[in-house]
């Protein structure tokens, strides 16, 4: 078999840990995966990794391959990168609440500058010399690249996530919606679109259960709603076009008591897909050309010919010619096929695939476009170009793959032990349904859907951020009553997937205990918040009889009137997590107080509250 | 740096004694084979390994790629052990293979089954 890959010369073998064996103690390891942590230089002769898992930088001289490690404090969790017309390197530390500057000869530190709670996304606008940091708290703050204070902060809404520059005009994505903002000069916004819905033929029913197939109007084919949500990563094009790598939610029924209820195979309820936005907000979804989950981070060659897609839970890269995209006319089409239908097993790593075991995977490809591979070397979670060389960053071990246009490929080492933590590793697998946790709970939050189960009927998805080892039982309705418990029944039985290691099932709480809820809305009225805290804390309104201690949760189980029993959920972190009640029926928080929604004064007492004193307790649970 | 001796071991639900080559259930034999791997290893091979060190669930994806790489016509792994003896690592992985007898068809899932006469 024709050996594709070469050593590169300049490899560095990274140091492998003591042989301790594993405890029930053992420190977790890495946070949840969010995509687009890799940039290559104008010059295209240094890379740039953001490692949040690592809580550092490093940056690599691609020449060389020598890899130079920038630390970074405990906690900061390095996120997007820009590079500014002088060179110097501004990263997002996206749980550090700052930005950071390095220098681009000395590769250090030369600025840490608070932002926001949360920055996410990142632009650098020559003409203003500017720095747009996002924030999913709501900010876009502008400071200038040299150094010095920030010159605008403006509220834009929650969930921002990355920043364009295009023309002058600033634009914002929202994560979990997939919404594109267009700004005016003020910072308000202009213009808001979303990926159109597109239709999938209806595969009879998901894990078997019921199918919620309507006939379509071309031939009576029973076709399902394919809506966009969870904007993993935007990017402009040469050609000043946006692309967007996010994913798209089937409107159909899951199946909570069939095994591998939530889908199998092609038709699963979530998918990858990439739409293109042109220079008029122009929204056209591509049909999907992979179909593996967490579609985290897309690149575009320099040229603009051709794009490249991270699956980070499918273990799969795939590279597309622009011409080779096709556009989702809107007829019912099948959905895009998971690659690894064997589930929980990583891509094949035998002689058959990988970056050191032979030729590139033969992946299926639905629409036939494209070259999917796997390099074997763990979840890819960026992806960037190096003139024509393509870089994919592999956390784990870590290491950058590079792909030259030649067909060879090499990997460089970067300096740092292997991660691993086997509840991290589950969270972020695939399993046969397309699905991983990370799907529905991307970067360990949730994707703000409501979905339709065949026995419980509608039910949004659950924040899993936020001390969730306190927060047992689980659930809605407080029917699972362990981690455990609730991943044989979810990732198992549900998904398909298979049954959890005594690891996982010890690691998974510990990790995702880790991290923290959403930070708390950034503009609120602090005087409203006052009023709205006295209202909620007074035993008139009742608030606390409930909502109260650490988690502003009694866990207890109780029927508020709004349909049934339920356990009352955490505050902690609610501004962040729209839509709310168990069915998502409050769209913004004002809603929940609406009788129809909300089971008014069964669920305290507010319907003696005036508008007033409702938004005053309004900003009140924005600040939590 | 690494010293001693560690010993990591996952078995499937049948673990069989010894390493060599018996009749199993008359259409699949057993075998047990040990592969040698010398640190350091391809990029590939140390995620798996140190997987592997780390999570003793985790060395069934080790056992995997080197079954897969080395032995053919395997029909299932039923044994997994990993021993780390300095930079050299031992996996040991017992699995089935198909015995292809004359008495054995193999039926549409590719699994053969004894002919049953008469």
């Amino acid at each position: 078999m024709k050996k594709l890959v070469t050593l590169a010369p300049f490899l560095l073998i990274a140091c492998a840990p003591g042989g301790t064996p594993p405890s029930d103690d053992s420190p977790t390891w890495g946070v949840p995966i969010s995509g687009g942590n890799l940039l290559v230089t104008h010059d295209n002769a240094h890379a740039f990794v953001a490692d949040p898992d690592r809580d550092r930088l490093v940056a690599v001289d691609l020449a060389s391959g020598t890899a130079t490690e920038i630390a970074l404090n405990a906690g900061d969790e390095p996120g997007r990168l820009v590079e500014d017309a002088a060179g110097r390197i501004q990263v997002a530390l996206r749980r550090g609440g700052a930005l950071v500057t390095i220098d681009p000869t000395s590769d250090a530190v030369i600025a840490r500058r608070a932002v926001c709670a949360e920055p996410r996304g990142l632009a650098y606008e020559a003409a203003t010399d500017l720095i747009h940091v996002a924030c999913s708290t709501g900010e876009l703050v502008s400071l200038p690249a040299a150094g010095g204070d920030a010159v605008r902060n403006v509220f834009v809404d929650r969930d921002l996530r990355d920043v364009l520059v295009r023309n002058g005009v600033l634009y914002v994505t929202r994560f979990r919606s997939a919404q594109l903002l267009q700004l005016d000069a003020s910072g308000a916004v202009a213009a808001r679109v979303s990926p159109p819905s597109v239709q999938r033929i209806d595969e009879g029913g998901l894990g078997g259960g019921p199918s919620a197939g309507v006939e379509g109007s071309d031939g009576g084919i029973p076709s399902v709603a394919a809506n966009a949500a969870v904007a993993w990563r935007t990017i402009q094009l040469p050609d000043g076009r946006f692309v967007m790598s996010h994913q798209r939610q089937l409107q159909t029924i899951l199946s909570t008591v069939v095994h591998g209820g939530y889908g199998a195979g092609c038709g699963g309820p979530v998918e990858p897909d990439l739409t293109i936005i042109d220079g008029s907000n122009a929204m056209t979804p591509m049909i999907p050309i992979e179909g593996d989950a967490l579609p985290v981070d897309v690149a575009a060659s320099s040229d603009g010919s051709e794009l490249a897609i991270v699956y980070a839970a499918g273990q799969v890269v795939m590279r597309v010619p622009m011409t080779e995209l096709v556009a989702d006319s809107g007829s019912a089409t099948s959905g895009p096929c998971p690659d690894n239908l064997a589930g929980q097993n990583p891509p094949d790593t035998g002689d058959g695939g990988g970056l050191f075991n032979g030729a590139p995977s033969t992946s299926p490809v639905p629409s036939g476009v494209g070259n999917a591979f796997t390099d074997a070397l763990g979840s890819p979670t960026s992806v960037a170009f190096a003139g024509t060389s393509l870089l994919v960053y592999y956390p784990e071990l870590p290491a950058i793959a590079v792909h030259r246009d030649d067909g060879l490929s090499s990997v460089i080492m970067l300096p740092g032990d292997v991660g691993y933590d086997a509840g991290r590793k589950l969270f972020h697998t695939q399993t046969p349904s397309g699905l991983a946790c990370a799907s529905c709970h991307p970067e360990a939050r949730d994707d703000g859907l409501v979905w339709n189960f065949d026995t419980e009927g509608l039910r949004r998805t659950q924040n899993v951020a936020g001390s969730i080892l306190d927060r047992a039982p689980y659930h809605w309705a407080g029917d699972e009553t362990s981690l455990p418990n609730l991943m044989d029944d979810v990732f198992s039985n549900r998904m398909g997937g298979a049954m959890p290691t005594d690891s996982e099932h010890r690691a998974l709480g510990p990790w995702l205990n880790r991290v923290p809820a959403p930070a708390p809305t950034a503009d609120v009225d602090a005087a409203a918040a006052a009023r709205g805290q006295a209202l909620f804390q007074s035993t008139a309104v009742g608030c606390t009889t409930c909502h109260t201690g650490a988690l502003m949760s009694t866990k207890a189980i109780v029927d508020v009137g709004t349909g049934g029993t339920f356990k009352v959920p955490s505050l902690v972190g609610i501004s962040g997590r729209a839509p709310f009640m168990h069915t998502g029926c409050a769209t913004t928080l004002l809603d929940r107080f609406t009788p129809a929604c909300g089971g008014g004064d069964t669920h305290g007492h507010t319907s003696q509250l005036s508008p007033d004193q409702l938004n005053d307790l309004v900003a009140y649970l924005e600040t939590l | 740096m690494r010293i001693g001796l560690g010993i990591v071991a996952a078995f499937a639900a049948i673990s069989l004694g010894g390493c060599s080559l018996f009749v199993g259930s008359g259409c699949t034999d057993d075998k047990a084979t040990t592969w040698d791997l010398h640190e350091p290893t391809d990029p590939s091979t140390t995620l798996k390994i140190e997987d592997c060190r780390q999570d003793v669930d985790a060395c069934d994806v080790l056992c995997t790629m080197e079954l897969d790489a080395n032995a053919s016509n395997v029909n299932t792994m039923t044994g997994c052990q990993v021993l780390f003896d300095g930079e050299t690592i031992h996996v040991e992985v017992k699995y089935q293979v198909d015995s292809n007898d004359p008495g054995c068809e193999v039926l549409g899932d590719d699994e053969p089954v004894p002919v049953v006469s008469g």
